[in-house]
């Protein structure tokens, strides 16, 4: 038991890995944090601070009452500025500690104004917080760079060091799809993936979020619309969604980079897919796809390739 | 940290994540990720006529003085999506989805943690923190003249069946909400 147990948790990655990992999530997050926060722009930094209905336990338990346009802008703003540290490994662990700090705030301000959460930030927060404990600025980085010390530690990270927190953030992405079906299961039942009105009544909702014409048809989008009178396409999604959810967890014991690849392009397909026919804001969610890939390796193949195409 | 520690915490990290799950606990970071899980069959669907303008203008709002007006993104300052949740959602007593995907289908665990009876269902008490949330933006307390007392709001509604989706029929919902003097306790 002891054996499998290290050997699932304790192997794989080295700190190379882990420091290509913080760069090209990184690169992911500046875009995500974007089509989260954008939002904030909108208000008006003179104007009323909105007085939350239903704070998220944590600005409860702090007394966070209002929305302050000027110190949410101003907070995305810096978030942006950590991540690109982060990215550069520019103090790493405190880039990457301002972050959480920041998600953690501006989640909470955009979330507490009507007291609808969103679950777009759970993985993400997870990934950083397993960066956090981690030694992924011990390469790649200007931390490295400036500090021959440093430099040396991270040649020195032993492999069980750079995996684990790889692993970790790998098993929880698989959970978080995994409890979506239990949660669907709990919540609805069966019934939830076996009856097709269960998809047409959500492409429904969803087409006519932007208006109605007199008929009733959407003034906008009319694919969702389409969609949602094909019962057996639909009946196909509701059941589709049910094998990648609880399927997704394979992914942890998929030998095959290639396998993986196809797996995850499909989970991103239905990602965007989503957000074209329900407005499900999941389209850059797939930038967490990258903890199942050894990046490093992927970075020296392609190296190699540009060089031997160079020469 | 050494190997043996890091499987210690490790272990720890599985049983809180874990925990959440089986909790039902919704709070970020932890979830059980419960989104759009919600549902139940029914043979006629019903969607409301969203009108941007109309919800991006706001509730009618009476005040204590007896003068009217709107309320909506502009004077709130909040975004689009949130005056749309508050106008067509919060103004009918719909409550944040977060309320049905923790109060629905609980298990007698789950039910006892919450203290909750048998076919008890949590108060999500939507209708104050909506005057609260109107009022106390603008700093009004319940004796200003320009305290709201009374909030109303309506829409459209299409409805159909699955089965011929062409055919629709409408109907109107409207909103009243009057401020209550019991809750000035709570203010």
């Amino acid at each position: 038991m002891k054996r499998i147990w290290d050997r699932f948790w304790f192997t794989g990655f080295s700190v190379e890995s882990l420091a290509t990992l913080r760069i090209c999530f990184g690169i992911g997050l500046l875009f995500f944090d974007v089509t989260q926060f954008y939002t904030f722009f909108r208000l008006d930094p003179r104007g009323p601070h909105f007085y939350f209905m239903e704070p998220v336990w944590y600005f409860e338990l702090l007394g966070i009452e209002r929305q302050h346009p000027v110190l949410a802008n101003a907070g995305f703003a810096l978030l942006e500025l950590a991540t690109l540290g982060m990215i550069l490994g520019w103090r790493t662990r405190l880039s990457i500690g301002v972050q959480i700090l920041l998600i953690f705030y501006l989640q909470g301000a955009r979330d507490s104004v009507t007291g609808d959460q969103h679950h777009r930030y759970l993985v993400p927060i997870q990934m950083l917080f397993f960066l956090l404990l981690s030694k992924c600025g011990q390469a790649y980085s200007i931390d490295a760079r400036r500090n021959p010390a440093l430099a040396a530690a991270g040649r020195a990270v032993p492999e069980w060091q750079a995996s684990w927190p790889i692993k970790a953030m790998q098993v929880y992405c698989a959970s978080f799809y995994f409890w979506s079906v239990l949660a669907k299961l709990r919540v609805t039942g069966w019934v939830w993936f076996s009856d097709p009105r269960r998809i047409q009544d959500l492409l429904l909702s969803r087409s006519l979020i932007w208006g109605a014409t007199d008929a009733g048809e959407p003034v906008f989008n009319p694919l969702p619309y389409w969609l949602m009178q094909q019962e057996t396409l639909s009946r196909i999604l509701g059941l589709s969604t049910f094998v990648m959810e609880a399927g997704f967890p394979l992914i942890l014991f998929m030998p095959s980079p290639r396998a993986r690849l196809i797996f995850l392009l499909g989970v991103a397909f239905f990602h965007v897919a989503n957000t074209v026919l329900a407005y499900v804001g999941f389209a850059l969610f797939p930038i967490v796809f990258f903890i199942f890939f050894d990046l490093e390796k992927v970075r020296r193949s392609l190296a190699g390739r540009f060089w031997s195409a160079v020469r | 940290m050494t190997r043996r520690n890091v499987s210690r915490f490790l272990l720890v990290w599985l049983c809180v994540t874990w925990g959440a799950v089986v909790v039902r606990c919704d709070s970020f970071p932890l979830t059980w990720a419960p989104m759009y899980s919600a549902w139940e069959p029914h043979e006629v669907t019903s969607n409301r006529v969203v009108e941007k303008a109309v919800y991006m203008r706001g509730m009618q709002v009476t005040r204590r003085d007896g003068s009217t007006d709107h309320l909506g993104a502009r004077e709130l300052n909040i975004e689009r999506s949130h005056i749309y949740r508050i106008y067509y959602q919060r103004t009918f007593h719909q409550e944040p989805v977060g309320w049905e995907h923790a109060s629905k289908n609980l298990g007698s665990f789950n039910r006892r943690l919450r203290g909750l009876a048998e076919g008890e269902v949590p108060d999500p008490d939507t209708e104050f923190r909506l005057f609260r949330s109107l009022n106390k933006t603008f700093g009004l307390g319940p004796d200003d003249p320009g305290f709201v007392v009374r909030i109303q709001a309506g829409y459209d509604v299409l409805y159909r069946r699955f089965d011929d989706v062409a055919k629709v029929w409408r109907d109107r919902r409207e909103a009243d909400l009057r401020w209550d003097e019991s809750w000035r306790e709570r203010w």
